[in-house]
């Protein structure tokens, strides 16, 4: 019976390959339907097929690939499940299953082994859980006996190859010996096979993490780094290319150590590398610099920091990108001629690499660079040949991030007149590389591109390209981007917050309204034209003087019109429109919405909001509404009206709750969700106490969210936050909520996480923020603006010491912010201010006392504010007499000591 | 048996680790060009957030009293130092998604009973016999593949990016669903995946239907045998399932002229199914004999349709069990 229904899944297993779908389908049922029956069974029998070798190929690596498709998953959750499902198989299945595919490594004909994979996967699941200890030394046995067949010991590399990719670091350390051992005997150069010595390369590669004890003892090190550098060498492209990767890795991870191979090794292989012809190759060796650059941009500025704070820093950089620099940046200029034309343009290749690592070396080495690069520029960027032309744009633009302004300016006004020239190149690549130059000088050197002289006729070629090749043309949306901030920063302020002009005022509605239309061409979806053009529109309508204020408003005319089409248009052919082109016009439009929102003078805002208003309820009531990136952008569009309105936006309350509450209750979504959260701090702030009938409701789905644990966590600093500003709000009213949101902020002063887990510990400090802004949003509300003291501030007096000593705690922790400064600070400032004497005891200590001297140091000018008010604040309290004080109660003869 | 080995490798592969590293090996994509700056959504929520949080401490300090400093904002000096290296999550069309092209296809699954919405919501598709197949054109060419994934053929056509004229340095490039009949050199085409870098797979049926036939209008040589297009394109009729529709569709024998290609079956779309890979209930698959029995008598069905009634057949149940018994032995 059971022979039978072997044969009968063998031919089942073989059929998972038929070219007949209907066959396929029922193969492929008839699978599901065995492993949901009797899973035990199923895959006891699947590792049968796999290990008996008189089946054939197709029926064992099927039977192994459905093995390992009930092992794992991508995805994680299911991952998890699968583990926990084989977990908890009786022992005895388990041992046989594992006897079956141990069996099978080394018994297939066919690469990559399906075996090894099962054995991985179960490994998995096992080795976490202390259990199948004697795997890994199996495993090792296979590579270095000298019996064992060249599959078997292709076959267990890969198994322990995939086992160090997934497995987390810490269960492995302690056999890092056996496994580097059977690694590093694979990928010998005497190794006769290039099967297995690729598969210990690449085993190499995912383990180099837990291996660092190796790394730390001289002589293994050695010997590890002599074998990967000789497997670069091989003729093997695969090896080559997996033995560069672990040469980029170890790089990155053990750098310090890299000093004696640098010069003779890991240099000449890597600059071989990058000008091999062979891309795969070429990429690696420019990555490896790429890499060497970065870590030392990265050394760089921890040596800075260092300095700063008068300590050694931990690691010091050995200035190997300058030390090469002469001998790479000509390989790299090189590569740079080599531009894929015909083939994809979005496809990595050494050419796009090359300028990366031009860029990365130029902030790396600075100045020094110049000499290397310049001559190649200057001899080629009139050449004849479009390729060199292009090049040496790119390498000019590629060079700037990194120099002195001394060096850049005079360049770059030197380049000024060829590079206007080359936006009108006969070459598309050209082009392109001209357009996304003027952005980098924008941003990197902006006097030089809003001279006077040279201003005309940029402004000339770049609105030229607006109407070129999608690419050239977002390239140029870009540059406008970073020329609308750079000619707003130069303007002349004078009193006032925002200049009268600027040196493209006359330009500026003819700017705006070729953007516009560039934002309308029928093929602005190619290369993001569309988003950049809305964006260019967005910087330049923000970074706009007061005497281009009638352009803002007819563009906030355009948009608003556009917003309305657009929204008809669902009306009409919902079904048939492409979703998803659609949501990003409208997130787009609500987008620019804001920026023009945010230019609107008060006298104006009003006159157009109910149009606003209208517009963005009938998004959040149509299906757009539903899709979750629209409606964070229609939400944030509310922001800013709500901003701009002040209590004006009473009146769109009613209308508009609803989807506030829709957007407070989406806990899937938490981008929206925050979104919500954020309008409710800014309606708070606009509405003042008129926002106190909807609180009963915001308060009961704020608790809500705080109370879910599967909510992302950062909503919930956003939520705390929003409750001082409620309390800041309606005041006296927020008594109702004191309790509970008091016990909510206590809960979230006393959370903890993993420490090595630096998301988390951002988290942590974005959180204990939070906190305080909200002690200190509930302290000013209950208090009452101006300066009488309001009784009912006395509700925070049994807390006081709570509230300090978490104020303490956060002034002790080694990851304190500016931000934590700032508002620890002002805490202090206001507990001195409403409590008197009776809280200077618990202020005046060493960890608060020096929060407020390095506060007063702050760079931050509010900080640096604060800071000194609260100190000053406790030294009035302290010179008060201290028995007079001992009298007062508060909190009805407060206002008596504070003058 | 090589070429079945070689597809079993692929799937194997897929799960290889150059998979993985392949995704982190490219750190630097982002800082090229203007490739890494795209997120936009990202920055206005950061921006907007920063404001809020001014918002609220100036408030907070008008309460304290404190009111010379209304605009607080981080010079952020390091900033501009830091190279930030976000991930690259950009998805241009396809070139990032995976080479081999196996479960990309939507299939679709018996249709054993009529849907309550039928009339109202489906549409039937009359499908030729043929192989159903993956075309893919780029580069220049136009590559056929299996559902499976595995290449079929290879061939030019007028199709965006399907030939060397029409590549526009890679600009062009579509995806679609299609049948090809061998006889009459012919691929009939059911739906369309992507066009020049966009996937129009978020697209309802209706959409995409609508998306395939104004975009195939503007390459009319995909209409002819020529030097451009070595194999003719049509695009299968998308017709509503109201009975009038179906019952006018069915009693027309030959389908497709001279009866070649013949009539191989009728597949249903839901009006609303987006394109997904591998099966789903919103698409159902019917042999022509079998719509009185599932759908009705009341629709009229060409007699030499009915007369394609496999010897021994029972009923549609039946004929599925006995279908999938065969694949058993």
């Amino acid at each position: 019976m059971l022979a039978e229904t072997t044969l009968t899944l063998i031919q089942i297993l073989e059929k998972t390959i038929s070219p007949d779908r209907n066959e396929l389908e029922a193969a492929e049922k008839y699978l599901d339907h065995a492993a949901v029956t009797n899973f035990t069974t199923f895959i006891k029998m699947l590792s049968d097929v796999l290990v008996q070798g008189g089946n054939s190929q197709v029926a064992r690596m099927a039977a192994g690939l459905q093995l390992k498709n009930h092992l794992t998953s991508k995805d994680p959750t299911l991952k998890q499940q699968y583990q926990q499902r084989w977990l908890a198989l009786p022992e005895d299945i388990r041992l046989y299953i594992k006897k079956n595919i141990l069996s099978a490594i080394g018994t297939e004909n066919s690469r990559p082994s399906s075996a090894a994979q099962c054995v991985a996967y179960v490994a998995v699941a096992e080795l976490g859980e202390g259990q199948w200890d004697d795997l890994i030394s199996i495993l090792v046995e296979n590579v270095v006996n000298a019996h064992s067949t060249e599959l078997k010991k292709e076959a267990s590399l890969e198994a322990i190859g995939y086992i160090c990719q997934e497995i987390d670091a810490e269960v492995l350390t302690e056999q890092s010996n056996p496994i580097l051992t059977a690694i590093i005997h694979g990928m010998r150069s005497t190794e006769p096979s290039s099967y297995v010595r690729l598969a210990a390369t690449q085993a190499l590669l995912n383990s180099l993490e837990f291996t660092k004890a190796n790394f730390d003892k001289e002589n293994e090190r050695n010997f590890i780094m002599e074998v990967v550098c000789e497997a670069t060498q091989s003729s093997d492209m695969r090896i080559s290319v997996a033995a560069l990767q672990c040469l980029v890795k170890i790089l990155t991870l053990y750098y310090q150590y890299m000093e004696p191979y640098m010069g003779q090794a890991l240099f000449p292989i890597t600059l071989e590398a990058m000008k091999s012809d062979v891309d795969e190759i070429s990429l690696q060796g420019i990555e490896f610099w790429s890499n060497v650059s970065d870590e030392e941009i990265d050394l760089a500025i921890e040596m800075a920091e260092a300095t700063e704070a008068g300590r050694p820093p931990v690691r010091t950089s050995r200035f190997y990108a300058r030390g090469a620099l002469q001998y790479i940046a000509p390989v790299l200029m090189q590569k740079l001629t080599k531009q894929d034309d015909s083939d994809d343009e979005l496809e990595w290749n050494p050419s796009k690499a090359a300028s990366v690592c031009l860029m990365l070396l130029s902030n790396c080495c600075e100045d020094d660079i110049v000499p290397h690069v310049l001559p190649f520029i200057r001899t080629n960027i009139k050449s004849e040949n479009w390729r060199y032309r292009e090049a040496a744009l790119m390498a000019f633009g590629s060079i700037l991030g990194g120099l002195e302004s001394n060096t850049l300016v005079p360049l770059v006004e030197e380049a000024m007149p060829t590079l206007i020239e080359a936006m009108y190149d006969s070459s598309i690549a050209v082009r392109d590389t001209a357009a996304w130059t003027f952005g980098r000088i924008c941003e990197i050197v902006p006097e030089a591109a809003i001279n006077d002289t040279y201003l005309k006729p940029l402004l000339e070629s770049l609105v030229t390209g607006l109407k070129a090749e999608p690419r050239v043309a977002a390239n140029v949306c870009w540059a406008f981007t970073g020329l609308a901030e750079a000619a707003y920063e130069a303007a002349d302020c004078g009193d006032s917050n925002q200049p009268k002009t600027y040196c493209m005022s006359s330009y500026f509605d003819f700017i705006v309204e070729r953007l516009l239309e560039t934002t309308d061409r029928q093929d602005a979806a190619q290369h993001n034209l569309r988003s950049a053009a809305y964006e260019a529109l967005m910087e330049m309508v923000k970074n706009s003087p007061t005497d281009c204020y009638v352009t803002v408003q007819k563009t906030t005319m355009v948009i608003l019109e556009r917003l309305q089409q657009v929204l008809q248009m669902e009306n009409h052919i919902s079904s048939q429109t492409d979703r998803s082109l659609f949501n990003d016009l409208q997130s787009l439009l609500c987008a620019t919405l804001q920026s023009v929102l945010r230019k609107m003078t008060p006298e104006d805002a009003p006159q157009i909001s109910d149009a606003i208003m209208t517009a963005l309820l009938t998004m959040f009531a149509g299906n757009a509404g539903k899709a979750g990136g629209v409606q964070e952008d229609a939400l944030m569009a509310v922001s800013t009206l709500v901003e701009v309105l002040g209590e004006g936006f009473l009146k769109y309350m009613d209308a508009f709750k609803q989807y506030l509450y829709v957007g407070l209750k989406n806990h899937q979504e938490y981008q929206v969700c925050i979104a919500a959260v954020g309008v409710t701090g800014d309606i708070c702030r606009a509405l003042k106490s008129k926002v106190l009938p909807y609180c009963d409701e915001i308060i009961l789905l704020l608790l809500e969210n705080l109370g879910d644990p599967s909510i992302h966590r950062s909503v919930k600093p956003q939520i705390l936050s929003v409750f001082g500003d409620i309390a800041l709000s309606i005041g006296p009213d927020f008594k109702k909520y004191f309790d509970v949101v008091m016990q909510m902020l206590q809960q979230a002063s006393n959370a903890q996480v993993d420490r090595n887990d630096y998301d988390m510990v951002e988290y942590l400090c974005e959180l204990r923020e939070s906190v305080l802004e909200a002690y200190t949003g509930i302290i000013q509300g209950l208090k009452g603006a101006g300066g009488e003291v309001q009784a009912d501030v006395a509700l925070v007096e049994p807390h006081v010491g709570a509230i300090v000593s978490f104020m303490t705690q956060v002034a002790m922790e080694p990851e304190r912010t500016d931000g934590h400064m700032s508002v620890v600070a002002g805490l202090a400032g206001d507990l001195c201010t409403v409590f008197g004497q009776r809280v200077l005891p618990l202020l005046e200590t060493r960890p608060l006392l020096d929060l407020l001297q390095a506060a007063r140091l702050s760079r931050t000018p509010r900080t640096k504010t604060l800071a000194n008010w609260a100190t000053k604040e406790i030294r009035k309290l302290k010179q008060q007499a201290p028995l007079a004080s001992w009298c007062v109660h508060l909190p009805h003869s407060r206002e008596k000591d504070q003058n | 048996m090589e070429d079945d080995f070689e597809k079993l490798e692929k799937a194997l592969v897929k799960i290889e680790p150059s998979e993985a590293e392949e995704e982190t090996s490219n750190n630097y994509e982002t800082l090229y060009k203007n490739w890494g700056k795209i997120e936009y959504q990202e920055e206005r929520r950061k921006k907007l957030l920063k404001i809020q949080k001014s918002n609220r401490s100036n408030k907070i300090d008008r309460f304290r009293g404190i009111l010379n400093f209304n605009s607080v904002e981080d010079k952020e000096i390091f900033m501009d130092k830091k190279v930030s290296y976000t991930p690259n999550i950009y998805v241009a069309g396809f070139h990032k998604t995976c080479k081999t092209y196996s479960n990309i296809l939507m299939l679709s699954e018996w249709m054993i009973e009529k849907p309550t919405d039928f009339s109202e919501n489906w549409y039937v598709v009359p499908c030729p016999k043929g192989m159903r197949l993956l075309a893919v054109a780029d580069f220049g060419t136009t590559k056929f593949y299996t559902k499976l994934g595995k290449f079929k053929f290879e061939c030019l056509t007028g199709l965006p990016g399907g030939n060397p004229y029409n590549y526009n340095n890679g600009k062009n490039c579509c995806i679609l669903d299609c049948i090809y009949n061998e006889n009459t050199n012919t691929v009939y085409l059911l739906d369309i995946i992507s066009w020049n870098k966009r996937l129009i797979t978020d697209g309802e049926t209706e959409f995409r239907q609508y998306w395939m036939e104004i975009q195939l209008e503007n390459f009319p040589e995909t209409k002819t045998i020529n030097e451009k297009n070595k194999i003719l394109i049509k695009i299968l009729p998308m017709i509503p399932c109201t009975n009038h529709f179906l019952s006018h569709l069915l009693s027309t024998y030959p389908q497709f002229e001279n009866n070649s290609p013949p009539l191989d079956g009728l597949m249903f779309y839901h009006k609303n199914a987006c394109y997904i890979s591998g099966e789903t209930p919103l698409v159902g698959w019917l042999y022509p004999y079998m719509v009185p029995e599932v759908l009705g008598k009341d629709i009229d069905v060409h007699p030499k349709y009915m007369d394609q009634m496999p010897d021994g057949y029972v009923n549609q149940a039946d004929f599925i069990q006995n279908l999938k018994k065969n694949y058993k032995n």
